[in-house]
């Protein structure tokens, strides 16, 4: 199998699996998106509510289908008038709380909060990503020492990093997933997998909900919750990882002969 | 407005039209991440550490955009810290490509609260420039211009019957 067709599949497998996660979202009347206290998610979460279930269900066909136009073109899936209708109400009610002001949060924004420390939620982030991960993680024993948060793990022999990021101003949690060969091209002392699987993996994203998870503006007291959602996150990605990835293991794929940036990506 | 009203309103405009950005690229709009960041959500992992932070970035390959939000009197500074972002993204991309924004278009106002709004510009050469128009500033001034008119009136009026009785009319 060629590292285009391995891509292709694992992106429609992806894409079915999110459209169940969604479906297990709704059923739960969206409670993992209450974790979110501002931005995108939770804007996504009040326009969900206003919806009956039917419309919920035509509404997350949608947002799946922008989220993996790939997977979409390769099962040759269309949007209906009414996932497009909705997409654009959902687009509406956005814009208007942009122009109208609403739904900015000028206490937090004032610079008068005491946000809680990057150093403290860097932290216990890591205690927590290695208590439910250390196992399976290498180079755990560098993690501390490096300025940014990065955690690799090998699963059906792609590597699987995980980037953390906890924001320059306010302080926010920023998580995702990014699965490559191990097999790379140097350029300018980074390394460039070969074959570059699938990055941007996140909650958020598979879900549809918006393209970077992102839990925003966190006091001292957000920290446990959020590092405990995050986790719970990567939990579900990493659990699942494997059946996205039953046959299309890293060493049964054939790679690109070229350095991928010679390719389309 | 003072030094710090400017801020305040400052980090509310980059808040809203970082939302606004990411909802109308999605799903390649990034805010609030650094260069290395939006680096390694595009797919190239760098190791080095880029302590830059570009305002928003549109990481779809077909656009591979950077732009800088700055109020109105900082568009020079805009620039010149754009062109310093691009730099580096196009420095570890072996692809290169990356250009200032102009996909993008914002909201031409933004209401920051009952009393203040933006105004803002759709980019020019990746920069997006706003000013802020606050109604209590508009009234302060309103309120001095009646008072220096109605003073002027007054000293007219004094300056005429003075005059006059001067003049023994």
């Amino acid at each position: 199998m060629t590292f285009s067709e391995a891509q292709q599949e694992f992106q429609v497998r992806y894409y079915l699996w999110s459209i169940s996660e969604f479906e297990k979202e709704r059923e739960e009347s969206f409670a993992s998106l209450r974790s979110f206290k501002a931005g995108q998610p939770q804007k996504f979460h009040q326009f969900v509510q206003r919806l009956d279930a039917d419309d919920q269900k035509i509404f997350g066909a949608g947002r799946l289908k922008k989220f993996h136009p790939n997977a979409v073109r390769a099962l040759g899936e269309n949007y209906s008038a009414e996932e497009q209708t909705l997409l654009l109400k959902f687009d509406e009610f956005h814009r208007a709380e942009v122009v109208s002001g609403s739904g900015i949060d000028t206490k937090m924004l004032s610079g008068k909060v005491k946000f809680a420390s990057k150093r403290k939620l860097r932290k216990v982030l890591t205690a927590k990503f290695r208590e439910a991960f250390g196992s399976q993680c290498l180079g755990l024993a560098s993690v501390d020492e490096e300025p940014e948060l990065q955690f690799k793990m090998k699963i059906s022999g792609w590597i699987f990093d995980t980037f953390f990021d906890f924001g320059r101003r306010e302080t926010f949690l920023d998580y995702h997933h990014s699965i490559s060969s191990e097999a790379a091209f140097e350029y300018r002392g980074n390394q460039i997998p070969k074959m570059p699987m699938c990055n941007r993996i996140s909650f958020c994203f598979w879900l549809g909900v918006c393209g970077q998870t992102q839990w925003k503006y966190l006091m001292d007291e957000d920290i446990e919750p959020v590092c405990q959602a995050a986790i719970m996150c990567c939990e579900r990605f990493f659990a699942v990882a494997p059946k996205l990835l039953k046959g299309l293991e890293a060493e049964k794929i054939e790679g690109p002969q070229h350095a991928p940036w010679e390719c389309q990506r | 407005m003072s030094s710090l009203d400017a801020a305040k309103y400052g980090r509310m405009i980059h808040a809203k039209l970082g939302e606004d950005f990411i909802q109308k690229m999605e799903p390649f709009g990034i805010s609030g991440s650094s260069v290395a960041t939006s680096l390694r959500k595009y797919g190239i992992n760098v190791d080095a550490i880029i302590a830059l932070l570009p305002d928003l970035v549109d990481i779809n390959p077909a656009n591979k955009e950077v732009y800088e939000i700055k109020p109105i009197n900082a568009a020079l500074l805009g620039e010149v810290q754009l062109e310093g972002y691009l730099q580096v993204f196009n420095y570890f991309d072996p692809v290169k490509t990356w250009k200032p924004g102009s996909t993008y278009v914002p909201p031409l106002e933004v209401t920051l609260d009952p009393l203040t709004y933006a105004i803002v510009s759709p980019p020019v050469r990746g920069v997006i420039l706003y000013k802020l128009f606050s109604v209590k500033d508009f009234a302060k001034r309103r309120a001095l211009n009646v008072a220096q008119s109605q003073t002027a009136d007054i000293q007219e009026s004094v300056g005429i019957s003075t005059l006059t009785t001067l003049l023994g009319f």
